[in-house]
């Protein structure tokens, strides 16, 4: 079936991925304003801001915590979470089919709720307000992701590669090793980025559960809005921006290039 | 030669839910044996194969491989080589990478590996495609690594799981010889699973036929097509008519019974009983149209129906009225028969095999 999307349609699709990404670059002039408070630059850009980030020990350790912690969270939800596809990879079952609606919940949920859930249940745990609450908070955003493209690539893969290997001589762990995660490597780095992406902005959760503590970086962003107008949020904008670009553009090459399927994700 | 017990199953039972894939199997194979696990699908031949292979572990029974009990061993313990329905190739691994792939897992050294691994490409005469990715190989191409993969550690035992079915004709035929010749190179016991009987018949030094789970009948090709023991192994066999006899009696000179209103003589293989029923299986290029030539041949009157001729048989469709329909085969050299002729079929007392009523 071919389908030639009409002059009209073609107008009405921008319109409207203007509508969804224009605000967002909002930030990227705004980082290179010329004034000292949040605006539009004036006469010339200027790099003042950024120059005065870089040099802001605060904002540096809210950006490494910000990375330290999505780097984590992502390497764990993508261990977790190719370890559950794999395992119930080729079962199916009433339980099954449960155990996996429970790992993609988190993806289904208003951010809100699972807020203000995250947000009692870490204060009862005392894990409000750290770091190692923050990690757990970005491996449950991230594992979705992780389940849904490893998933899609094991459903392609020949499950009779595994009884051969097998029949080869090789143990489960090194068939594991040596065929199964070969044959994904490609969708499980794609899921890792998606769960470092998803991770690294998650905001609504992450403002819930932390304080004055662990100043990660929507939380600083968020406190410095509040208390002064700071243009330096614009460069920290941009900079996340960027990196999340960078990330879905990884993304993109790995799943047009190997096991990962983009429709999946 | 006394050639001794080499992999014996015993009363191998499988269930799936209520349904039995294999019930009760016992299948005996010696050393150097091309055996052919032959059947309908859904006949249990493949569940057989893999519970050879170690990946369908039976309820009942147990698996002995060289005197010792392998019936809980891992499959990557048993040592056999497995060639899989549409081969199992790894995708992500060149030729030369799958067939190494067994050695190293075993620990060798690469010096020996890329040994073996050119000796086992010269066999299946794939020299040169070391470098290529399975993807970019034709079918033939890819069973013939799959073959190299699995034979390459020198397993006692290579097993196959319809390695065929997945060619066209023409090149099945060519494999066919090319497996036939491997196997009397390297002297490995074969042990192979097909729904062809061409294919069983022209390999096999053995054919094991099977039916819904359990053994139909199990022998040398040459014995399963000539004494089939019952009608479902005569039918599914060279497809061979099967007559039903009522009203058995004992004669002076054996048993005779009626087929319809033809009184047909039996030579006996099982028991019978007077007044009873029997069956007789005839294969199609046993029976002859005419009047019958001599004293030792049974005949039924009727009407050949249908003539076709496929190349150089022509199949004849006869009408033996209250007897039944009788399917011929014979060489198109002789004289042609035309449709709606009245005439005789004959065929020797000595053709018709008395085979037991088991339908499936």
């Amino acid at each position: 079936m071919t389908y030639r999307p009409t002059a009209w349609i073609v107008g009405l699709a921008l319109v409207v991925a203007a509508f969804l990404i224009v605000p967002s670059l909002i930030a990227i002039p705004a980082s290179f304003t010329d004034r000292t408070y949040l605006s539009l630059p004036e006469h010339t850009f200027s790099l003042q801001h950024y120059k005065r980030f870089a040099a802001d020990q605060a904002w540096r350790r809210s950006f490494m915590l910000s990375a330290g912690t999505a780097l984590t969270a992502a390497t764990i939800a993508t261990v977790l979470g190719t370890a559950f596809s794999i395992g119930l990879w080729g079962i199916a079952g009433r339980w099954i089919g449960l155990l996996k609606g429970m790992v993609l919940l988190p993806l289904a949920i208003p951010g809100i709720v699972a807020a203000l859930a995250m947000y009692l249940l870490w204060t009862k745990l005392g894990l409000y307000d750290t770091v190692t609450g923050v990690i757990l908070v970005q491996v449950a955003v991230g594992l979705p992701f992780v389940v849904i493209v490893t998933s899609a690539a094991l459903a392609m893969l020949d499950a009779t590669q595994v009884k051969a290997s097998r029949s080869l001589g090789a143990g489960p762990w090194r068939t594991l090793r040596r065929v199964v995660l070969p044959s994904i490597r490609e969708s499980i780095l794609a899921g890792f980025v998606l769960a470092l992406v998803s991770g690294w902005d998650e905001s609504v959760i992450t403002l819930f559960v932390t304080g004055r503590n662990v100043q990660v970086l929507p939380r600083k962003i968020w406190d410095s809005l509040r208390y002064d107008i700071d243009p330096i949020v614009a460069v920290v904008a941009t900079l996340m921006l960027a990196l999340t670009l960078a990330g879905v553009l990884v993304f993109l090459l790995f799943s047009k290039r190997g096991g990962g399927r983009p429709e999946a994700g | 030669m006394v050639k001794r017990s080499f992999l014996s199953l015993e009363g191998i039972t499988k269930r799936y839910g209520r349904h039995a894939a294999l019930d009760s199997v016992d299948v005996e194979i010696a050393r150097g044996d091309f055996v052919t696990l032959l059947g309908p699908s859904g006949s249990g031949k493949s569940t057989a194969l893999m519970a050879i292979a170690g990946f369908v572990l039976p309820e009942e029974g147990r698996i002995t491989f060289d005197g010792t009990d392998i019936t809980r061993v891992p499959p990557e313990r048993r040592g056999f080589g497995v060639v899989f329905q549409g081969y199992a190739l790894f995708p992500h691994m060149t030729v030369a990478a799958n067939i190494a792939y067994p050695l190293e897992v075993r620990g060798e050294s690469r010096a020996a590996i890329d040994q073996k691994v050119r000796r086992v490409l010269d066999l299946v005469q794939l020299l040169g495609m070391e470098e290529r990715r399975p993807s970019m190989l034709s079918g033939g191409q890819q069973q013939r690594v799959a073959i190299a993969r699995a034979l390459v550690y020198e397993p006692p035992l290579l097993l196959l799981d319809e390695p065929l079915s997945a060619l066209d004709r023409k090149l099945r035929g060519e494999l066919q010889a090319g497996l036939k010749a491997l196997h009397a190179r390297l002297g490995t016991t074969f042990v192979n699973v097909t729904h062809d009987q061409e294919e069983a018949l022209g390999l096999s030094t053995k054919v094991v036929l099977l039916s819904r789970g359990r053994v139909a009948q199990q022998g040398s090709p040459g014995e399963i097509y000539d004494r089939p023991r019952t009608a479902f192994v005569a039918d599914f066999i060279g497809n061979a008519n099967v007559l039903a006899l009522d009203g058995m009696s004992q004669t002076q000179h054996g048993w005779v019974g009626q087929a319809g209103t033809s009184t047909l003589r039996l030579l006996p293989l099982h028991p019978v009983a007077a007044g009873g029923k029997a069956m007789v299986a005839i294969r199609q290029e046993a029976i002859g149209l005419g009047a019958p030539p001599a004293w030792d041949c049974d005949a039924i009157e009727g009407t050949v129906i249908d003539v076709e001729r496929i190349g150089p048989v022509v199949r004849v469709l006869f009408d033996g009225a209250d007897a039944g329909l009788l399917r011929l085969s014979m060489p198109a050299t002789v004289e042609t028969p035309t449709s709606g002729t009245a005439t005789h079929a004959w065929w020797r007392v000595a053709d018709a095999v008395h085979v037991l009523d088991e339908r499936s």
